[in-house]
């Protein structure tokens, strides 16, 4: 839970913005707009082609996202393989396929302790480019340096706590500002550390790159080394779709089948592209990597989001009832981490669900794979439950219903979703709880572990 | 207007909601009154001007007639549509630094013959000027928590950036907003 330092509001200079004027519409404002809706609504006649397009590409990817999924920190982790000896290579004549390259992910994502390189970002206008140097573990610490000097954020996943001294985005510079966030959670749908650039955004592409079913793939050769390109189309954003991509194309690292660059076009133009520099895999890293120090004098906000590590033998007495444990995981992943909040921040799209009350997360992870199971009491509310791990405003998820067979939520309705843009998961809503399966698991996967949780 | 409840508190009907999603263009109309004040509030206070706050609204509400097809009942719809304006006021925005600017004698006179507003209310020009010297990005962080009510992580949605980049915008604009108005001017904006 946030204490007032991120929930403060100036009332004083809110009340007197409120008795500001603000002019009225135009006249004619209304007249327009209605004729403006009419010519839309007589426009419509070729929307449902263009709908029914996008969704069953989006189905295809789906069910193709199986085995992999994907992970946020697949991306990056993906990215540094170069140095990796323990994956062997696709060498020779033998045909590039996405699910040669998705095994090649997965083996290397497995076997990982940490990963460093410079994250390079760049868009359409002069200027765009900003880059990071960063460094993930295995444990799931992150460091984020850049992209002006003195820009830092860390996250030490033992403890919860992020760091962080930025600037002022939008003043393009300025001093920096120092916040603490105690009490994080272990990631989503809980707002986990702020990890957006690398995850979030890298996860989508590999997601895609992933389900596609049939890439078109060339062999190239990227910054001297062999490498296969992959032209990918998405669906743009529903919303804004000419700020969005409809084409991806992928550079991967042959050797190792790694994706190390990322160029996005809309309607055949640039639009956007992101790349990884100077990979390095398994490098000793110093004990206070993942720690910022603040200066002395620094006026730092400090906030809890409110989540605590705990035994998983405590979870009972701390939510009042018993946490849902898989009995059965893929091979290698081990429960990592076990967090729980009375309170956190209501999930789903623009936070849009009822609020979160005792969650119990645990966190399972195999190198820099991970994957979660949460859940929150269902507590009853105005608003209507909907699926706490959704892509987003803008990108229509399709999940498949299923009904859970065993475990403790036999008989249960739940939606399986695999979509390129978010995280594979599955969510049900039962009388009592929330439930929440996601991350790197194919689907299969998905569902095996949602059918054998039991009640601890 | 002086609304004090800019925000409405709750979304619209789901039944209206429902309609406006398959095409219902008086459906559609009511929930653009329904949060009309708000988003004119902050399209005004972007833009500065009447008529480029209708121009971005125009556009912002066709796009979200189009696109409301595509939008999932468990959203916050205020939301949704809170970003859609302000994207097409930074649209807006961007577009004035390639248009031509009307000599002074010819922009004196709007086209409709409404005053400026912010000039016509002379003991809250000071707080009108000092907005105007903060980036839109500041100013839509003040307007949406301050004003009209938004927690920092849905101003974040709004605005696509993290609560902390609101949280530092916020600082940096209310720290601006009370030394652009001095001490006489702070007592005025608590009167």
């Amino acid at each position: 839970m946030r204490k007032d330092s991120t929930h403060y509001r100036d009332e004083e200079l809110g009340a007197a913005l409120r008795e500001l004027d603000v002019p009225e519409h135009r006249p004619g404002f209304h007249a327009e707009l209605h004729r403006r809706l009419a010519e839309e609504s007589r426009g419509t006649a070729d929307v449902p082609k263009r709908t029914w397009r996008a969704r069953s590409t989006r189905r295809r990817w789906g069910v193709r996202v199986a085995a992999v999924a994907a992970v946020a920190a697949v991306v990056l982790a993906a990215i540094g393989i170069p140095r990796l000896d323990r994956t062997s290579p696709i060498t020779g004549s033998e045909v590039a396929t996405a699910a040669a390259i998705k095994a090649k992910v997965q083996a290397a994502l497995a076997d990982m302790d940490n990963l460093s390189g410079v994250l390079v970002y760049d868009g359409t206008e002069k200027g765009d480019e900003r880059r990071w140097r960063f460094t993930l573990s295995a444990a799931g610490d992150f460091l984020l340096v850049g992209p002006t000097k003195g820009e830092t954020i860390t996250y030490d996943a033992s403890t919860g706590v992020v760091r962080s001294a930025q600037r002022s985005a939008s003043l393009g510079g300025g001093p920096l500002f120092y916040a603490e966030r105690t009490g994080v959670a272990l990631g989503p749908p809980d707002l986990g550390a702020p990890t957006w650039m690398i995850p979030d955004d890298f996860a989508a592409f590999v997601r895609a790159l992933l389900a596609a079913e049939d890439p078109r793939v060339r062999e190239v050769v990227y910054q001297g080394r062999p490498a296969w390109q992959l032209d990918i189309d998405v669906v743009p954003n529903a919303i804004v779709p000419q700020d969005s991509a409809d084409h991806l194309r992928i550079t991967v690292d042959r050797e190792t089948g790694i994706p190390v660059r990322v160029l996005e076009t809309n309607d055949g133009a640039f639009w956007r592209e992101l790349r990884i520099e100077d990979p390095a895999v398994n490098t000793d890293l110093p004990p206070d990597t993942f720690r910022l120090e603040f200066p002395p004098d620094a006026d730092v906000l400090r906030s809890d989001d409110g989540f605590r590590r705990v035994p998983l033998s405590d979870v009972a007495g701390f939510v009042g009832y018993a946490p849902l444990v898989p009995a059965w995981v893929p091979e290698g992943y081990e429960l990592a981490e076990v967090a729980v909040a009375r309170e956190a921040d209501p999930t789903g799209v623009e936070a849009a669900n009822p609020p979160s009350r005792m969650v119990v997360s645990l966190s399972y992870r195999r190198g820099l794979d991970q994957f979660l199971v949460t859940t929150r009491l269902a507590v009853p509310s105005e608003n209507l439950w909907g699926d706490p791990l959704a892509t987003g405003e803008g990108f229509v998820d399709r999940g498949a219903e299923l009904t859970i067979d065993r475990g403790a939520l036999a008989g249960e309705q739940a939606e399986l979703v695999a979509v390129p843009r978010g995280i594979p998961h599955v969510w049900a809503l039962t009388d009592e709880l929330v439930v929440t399966v996601g991350g790197d698991l194919s689907r299969a996967e998905l569902t095996r572990v949602t059918d054998s949780l039991t009640r601890r | 207007m002086t609304a004090s409840a800019l925000q409405p508190a709750a979304d619209i009907d789901a039944a209206v909601l429902e309609r406006a999603k398959r095409g219902d263009q008086e459906a559609f109309a009511a929930v653009i009154k329904h949060y009309d004040p708000g988003l004119r509030a902050l399209a005004y206070r972007l833009l500065g001007d009447a008529d480029r706050m209708d121009d971005a609204l125009q556009e912002a509400y066709v796009k979200a007639f189009r696109s409301l097809s595509s939008f999932r009942g468990e959203s916050r719809l205020g939301t949704w549509l809170y970003r859609i304006v302000y994207n097409a006021c930074l649209d807006e925005l961007g577009r004035a630094r390639r248009v031509v600017q009307l000599p002074l004698e010819e922009a004196a006179e709007p086209p409709d013959g409404r005053p400026d507003f912010a000039e016509a209310v002379a003991d809250r020009s000071e707080l009108a000027a000092a907005l105007q010297e903060l980036t839109p990005e500041e100013r839509a962080a003040v307007i949406l928590v301050d004003a009209q009510g938004f927690d920092y992580r849905g101003a974040g949605k709004v605005l696509g950036v993290p609560e902390g980049t609101i949280a530092s915008r916020l600082n940096r604009a209310r720290a601006r907003v009370r030394r652009a108005l001095g001490e006489q001017g702070a007592r005025r904006v608590g009167r």
